[in-house]
């Protein structure tokens, strides 16, 4: 009893605390826990957080800058949307690692002919690639390859992946009679990363890569995001912040102009490599 | 006008001219409270973008008792924003308190009281709090930091800023509570 009641007390003082969003991530657990089987806790909190909710508006409106609503409809129009959650729990599930049903379940407004099948994530579909994930140092495989220079040889690798991965987006999403001006291009994870999504886009001369659901890397690596022009090595285009993962923008210093391909590779922080030395997580053909 | 839930579901529905609409009508707002948290405009764009697109892939997800489309789409705007002030992914909670079911269900009493509420309302009633109420919620809601960071940045015990926490939230409550739409 004397328990139960030393909790009430505790999430009763940082209920305020809650609501204004400042708890650290143990005690977000600790509260969230309680309130799962606590009705008179749960009514204190929601009071607050709804007065906590008031403070949205408190800022002055600000216009954004010219072009991000072009952007974000453009990016909009090549990115999925995800199906509505399936049960009144389903959206406490931690949506962090591991292949969530979003990348898999197919949006109910995407038309789809009754008993056409969505592959399994990973599933390749053409053409035939060695099915485990596509490993940089791997100069085993292609003999005939095995004099080439390492860069030209990583790049036809990266090539081949990149073909094969463009053919599995042509399936999986019939995606996007693309929007609008600029360069848009759908970009999805590799069977290192099945559950990733984006899309890149190059609207008034400014590229960038928006990136989904990405693992959480170590603290010491970061996401690069590499330019691949026809028959040309990678180029370092960018990268995102060190050791994090979920959704990021990743601004591009250099137009798609040229590019056939983007990848997207973990590298260490914090400016990358020259060269990708990683599997790649994700890829798109400009 | 349609209305912000039709919006949404229009979004749902994939229709990206809806969420033109939803642009129009919350950029702006999102933008502010993005600077305000951010003070960076490229970032602050950055983080309005990604909160736009999260709303356009989980439209579907939003249930009208969860609160008005605004406060919704907002929250996401809000949560982003703080993510970046507070960086490496060991910050992030992989539960969201707004996430639990049961929770929805916000103060339906004041609901309508709410929702015609004016900014500048809100504000009058904020800056009208004792001023170590005051700090307390800003360095929380738009400073991004945990209460921890926050007893540490003023040199005052953890408790304390607990308490200012709830009780200046209580007392926002009673002061707005008591101004029904005019």
């Amino acid at each position: 009893m004397s328990e139960r009641d030393g909790a009430h007390e505790a999430i009763e003082e940082l209920s305020g605390v809650a609501a204004l969003r400042a708890l650290t991530p143990d005690e977000v657990r600790f509260v969230a826990s309680h309130l799962a089987g606590c009705a008179s806790c749960r009514r204190q909190y929601a009071e607050l957080a709804a007065v906590a909710d008031l403070l949205l508006r408190v800022p002055e409106p600000v216009e954004p800058p010219p072009g991000l609503r072009e952007r974000i409809l453009t990016l909009a129009a090549q990115t999925p949307q995800d199906a509505p959650a399936a049960g009144p729990h389903a959206a406490v599930a931690a949506p962090t690692q591991g292949v969530p049903a979003s990348a898999a379940a197919p949006h109910p407004a995407r038309k789809r002919l009754p008993g056409t099948q969505y592959p399994a994530p990973g599933t390749r579909l053409a053409p035939r690639l060695p099915r485990r994930p596509f490993d940089w140092r791997d100069l085993g495989l292609v003999a005939s390859l095995a004099a080439a220079l390492f860069f030209g040889y990583s790049t036809l690798r990266l090539q081949g992946e990149l073909a094969a991965q463009s053919a599995r987006l042509a399936q999986v999403e019939p995606i996007a009679h693309a929007a609008a001006r600029g360069r848009t291009a759908p970009v999805a994870g590799t069977n290192t990363a099945p559950q990733i999504r984006g899309a890149v886009a190059e609207i008034d001369g400014r590229a960038q890569l928006y990136l989904e659901q990405l693992p959480d890397p170590p603290s010491d690596r970061l996401y690069q995001v590499w330019l691949i022009p026809p028959g040309g090595q990678p180029i370092g285009v960018g990268v995102g912040p060190p050791g994090q993962g979920g959704t990021q923008t990743i601004p591009l210093d250099r137009s798609l102009a040229g590019m056939q391909q983007i990848a997207v590779t973990l590298e260490p922080a914090p400016r990358g490599s020259d060269g990708p030395t990683s599997e790649i997580f994700a890829s798109g053909q400009l | 006008m349609v209305d912000d839930r039709a919006l949404l579901e229009q979004i749902a529905r994939g229709d990206t001219a809806a969420l033109g609409f939803l642009y129009d009508r919350y950029a702006a707002l999102a933008f502010g409270l993005a600077m305000r948290i951010l003070r960076d405009p490229g970032v602050a764009e950055e983080v309005v973008q990604d909160a736009f697109l999260a709303a356009w892939r989980r439209s579907a997800s939003y249930r009208p008792d969860r609160g008005e489309p605004r406060t919704w789409f907002l929250s996401i705007v809000h949560h982003r924003a703080i993510d970046r002030v507070r960086g490496a992914a060991g910050q992030r909670a992989e539960v969201d308190l707004a996430d639990l079911p049961e929770l929805v269900d916000r103060a339906d009493v004041w609901r309508e009281t709410r929702a015609g509420l004016e900014r500048e309302a809100i504000l009058a009633a904020l800056t009208g709090l004792p001023e170590e109420q005051r700090v307390a919620i800003e360095l929380a809601f738009f400073g991004g930091l945990t209460h921890a960071e926050i007893a540490e940045r003023l040199g005052e015990p953890l408790g304390t800023i607990k308490g200012r926490m709830r009780l200046g939230l209580l007392k926002l409550r009673t002061v707005l509570q008591g101004q029904e739409v005019a």
